[in-house]
């Protein structure tokens, strides 16, 4: 542990409870730099979490943060940045939170365009009660609850979001650890909503039903299928199958919603705004 | 007032009946009374059925429904009949039109609707000219206070139209009365 | 003061709620609590507040204590199916300790049911409606004037003792327009949550000796954990048996500590009556109506009306209700508010439920024809 962690996390919360060999571990160091590159103050960053493994970040770090229930992360941060708009606010979430039972509050986040930045742990797997698929395991992967391999198919979390009218969506992976935090601060930086993809690990839910030996297998299996955003477009089709790109995928100018608002209180106090 | 009123206008959806409830509802709180009103409607925006109704009194109204209503009035003809039966034993029922159904011997035929249509020009306005007729045949609130709070509630650019549309409401229900 | 004018009841339930000091409001349009909605996206701009519609109702209470942890007084509003779909976020609310006030204007059900009539069905889902033990408080006014009180008072509620409180009206009283003249005692006067202490050592979930611990909101500078986690005083998780035994005891306590100032009935007529109506909202105006009606006649008839349903006034009831001949509990549902006074009076005076699941208002008449028959 350095310096930047006794800064930022609630060292008397440690250990925390993820397995040996997790990537989550990696995705909150790569956040905690990002901070402090930001240059933000801990007393106005507000950290949201869902239910799951990843939820649990929030405890960890020494912020203004919420746990919340399953799925609804956005939910309160939305609350929580329309309140206060001074607040930074940042979201955790897990795969099942984001793309399955609050996956209508991940489109709608999308549409609306609220100034949060949104940070999904996707390692394909419900960890915390067992290793169930989840929207985003691949078709004929093992899972507690696809015990002859999975039927579903899956969510492409980056086109999901891009469709839904995400104004800045980029992708990496817990392998690609400085990326990550290079990719925070832009997602923070963006006035908008941002939605920042973290393809993940967990070996002991995923991995180990998976022909994954070890943690260092899903790392490396990560650096073998993740394609820079500037290769991509070079890579042909055939080579791309399989394959999924990370970087920065959609970035563009939005109206922010509580800037929005904002606009829209000033104009009926002043008693301009046109009313039905 | 010496009176409690109790008023039902039916009506199908979008014909401005609950507009028009909430205007008398208005003129008689400016007159000092206690007043309640409310409505009933089916599931369509537009078509469906529409009741509203008005209560007014100088005592406290507690019940908060009308059961034997002494003023009822009918714009159209979808769901009259199963309130009919409610009207008070010498209610009076003012309808919008004419009919040949029995009805009871309080009854005012006002054309409502072709009032609007061919003497204010616009068949929107048949709910203010209705509100006219209503005052102009029971007096439960003054010409003054109705006409005040029915200016209160229409937007300002529908404003000279909707006066006229009281007006000829007013003198259609006068006449009403006197020819009975 | 003084004012007069035409309110409708979702009407004065905004209102009353901007007097309180609410600035925030989410929520998702539904039958026949909209106009809320509706009245609140007028208002609130005006006076700097925000509002917003949200995807559904789960988003909507969850905004709504986002909201509340920054410090803002925060509301939402719903019907039957969205009262359901909120239930998980109001026990996080109740877990968590976080000022939030949600009206649930009723409507017949269960599922879609009949959306535009009135039912008083939700009496024990406002009170159980979300899974543990929990605190909870529920008000339900009867009057447009009450709703706008009542309403601001939920809100010092939720604000003074950290917990959701519900305004449970139905869809007759949120509907009505009815003149109303605010008095003295209407006025609503703005209470807000305590917060940490300058010099003392500050956790966010302290056992104090009023069971209310201060609350820092977000941006404070205190850097506080919430989690719907249990968790200790220092607000993080626990499952050390005795602390969490200590724990749920406080947090459920808390409301049971302050319940002479939270619990509110009023009664009419009372003293000397033989036959004591129990009613609330809108059926108590019908019971209030054959009060007035049958003591014209010489009847010994008298009103109890809770206007705090949770915590059930159960001293006040049983008080008012000694030595009478017969107790009735008019309701519309199959008798749920009955089974609270049944428990309260334990067996002292006779008890009758009078039942309505038509989607109509038990009348005047319906509570006059059972009395008759009853005697």
């Amino acid at each position: 542990m350095g310096a930047i962690h006794e800064k930022y996390l609630r060292m008397d919360k440690l250990p925390h409870i993820w397995c040996p060999g997790c990537g989550n571990g990696i995705i909150m160091s790569s956040f905690i730099r990002a901070i402090e590159k930001l240059g933000y103050e801990k007393d106005e960053v507000a950290a949201v979490s869902g239910i799951g493994c990843s939820g649990r970040i929030t405890g960890y770090m020494d912020f203004n943060t919420l746990h919340t229930t399953h799925g609804r992360a956005l939910v309160f941060a939305t609350g929580i940045k329309m309140a206060n708009p001074g607040l930074k606010v940042f979201v955790f979430m897990g795969d099942g939170d984001a793309a399955a039972i609050g996956g209508n509050h991940l489109i709608h986040s999308c549409r609306r365009n609220i100034d949060i930045t949104a940070i999904i742990f996707n390692n394909h797997i419900y960890g915390m009660t067992g290793g169930q698929f989840s929207p985003t395991t691949f078709r004929n992967k093992y899972a507690t609850t696809a015990p002859y391999g999975t039927t579903d198919p899956d969510f492409d979390l980056v086109n999901l979001c891009i469709g839904a009218g995400a104004s800045y969506v980029a992708r990496s992976t817990s392998y690609h650890a400085k990326m990550l935090t290079d990719l925070f601060v832009a997602g923070a930086l963006h006035k908008g909503f941002a939605v920042i993809e973290v393809i993940t690990h967990c070996p002991v839910n995923f991995g180990r039903r998976n022909e994954f030996d070890t943690p260092a297998d899903m790392l490396r299996w990560q650096k073998d299928h993740a394609v820079r955003t500037a290769k991509a477009d070079m890579v042909p089709m055939e080579e791309m199958e399989g394959k999924f790109v990370i970087g920065e995928l959609i970035k563009k100018e939005k109206p922010e919603y509580v800037e929005e608002y904002d606009r829209l209180i000033e104009t009926v106090r002043k008693g301009d705004a046109h009313r039905e | 007032m010496n009176k409690r009123w109790e008023v039902r206008l039916i009506g199908t959806g979008g014909q401005g009946i609950v507009t028009v409830s909430i205007i008398l509802a208005n003129a008689s709180v400016k007159e000092g009374n206690n007043v309640v009103q409310s409505q009933n409607y089916g599931p369509e925006v537009r078509g469906g059925y529409s009741t509203a109704y008005v209560i007014a009194s100088n005592k406290s109204i507690l019940y908060p429904k009308i059961d034997s209503p002494n003023v009822m009035m009918v714009m159209s003809d979808t769901s009259y009949k199963k309130y009919l039966p409610e009207l008070a034993e010498d209610g009076m029922l003012i309808m919008n039109g004419h009919t040949e159904e029995t009805l009871p011997d309080k009854v005012y035929f006002v054309p409502i609707t072709d009032i609007a249509h061919d003497k204010v020009k616009r068949p929107i306005t048949a709910n203010i000219v209705s509100l006219g007729v209503i005052v102009g045949i029971t007096g439960m609130v003054s010409e003054k206070t109705a006409l005040e709070a029915m200016e209160a509630a229409v937007p300002s650019r529908a404003l000279e139209i909707n006066k006229k549309a009281f007006a000829l409401g007013l003198e259609a229900g006068k006449a009403a009365l006197e020819n009975k | 003061m003084g004012e007069v004018k035409l309110l409708q009841g979702n009407e004065a339930c905004v209102f009353g709620a901007l007097a309180a000091g609410v600035r925030f409001f989410a929520g998702y349009p539904i039958t026949p609590s909209t106009e809320i909605a509706n009245i609140f996206a007028r208002e609130l701009p005006k006076i700097g507040g925000k509002f917003m519609q949200m995807e559904d109702e789960i988003a909507s209470i969850g905004a709504v204590i986002g909201a509340s942890c920054t410090g803002m007084k925060a509301i939402t509003a719903t019907s039957g199916p969205g009262f359901s779909l909120m239930q998980e976020n109001i026990g996080f609310a109740a877990e968590a300790e976080i000022p939030c006030v949600i009206i649930n204007v009723m409507r017949f059900g269960p599922s879609t049911g009949l959306p535009t009539h009135p039912s008083q069905a939700d009496f024990m889902q406002s009170r159980w409606g979300t899974h543990g033990d929990h605190p909870v408080i529920v008000i339900a006014p009867y009057t447009a004037r009450e709703a706008y009180r009542e309403t601001g008072r939920a809100v010092n509620f939720s604000e003074k003792y950290r917990v959701p409180v519900i305004i449970l009206m139905d869809e007759i009283l949120g509907h009505l327009r009815e003149r109303v003249e605010f008095k003295e005692e209407d006025i609503v006067k703005e209470v807000n949550r305590k917060g940490p202490e300058a010099g003392v050592p500050f956790f966010p979930y302290e056992h104090t000796d009023d069971w209310i611990p201060p609350f820092a909101n977000f941006g404070s500078g205190y850097r506080c954990h919430i989690t719907g986690l249990i968790h200790d005083r220092t607000g993080f998780p626990t499952n050390n048996p005795e602390i969490v035994d200590q724990v749920m005891r406080r947090m459920n306590g808390k409301i049971d500590k302050h319940i002479d100032e939270i619990c509110r009935i009023s009664t009419v007529d009372v003293e000397d009556a033989e036959i004591v109506i129990v009613a609330f909202g809108s059926v108590a105006r019908s019971a209030a109506e054959v009060v007035r009606i049958m003591r014209s006649m010489g009847k010994k008839i008298g009103l109890i009306r809770p206007v705090t349903l949770w915590p059930f006034p159960d001293r006040e009831i049983k008080k008012a209700a000694e030595g009478k001949k017969a107790i009735i509990v008019p309701e519309m549902n199959l008798g749920q508010m009955v089974r609270e006074v049944i428990r309260t009076i334990e067996g002292e005076t006779p008890v009758h439920p009078l039942n309505r699941i038509d989607g109509e208002l038990i009348t005047p008449r319906d509570i006059i024809d059972f009395i008759e028959e009853m005697e």
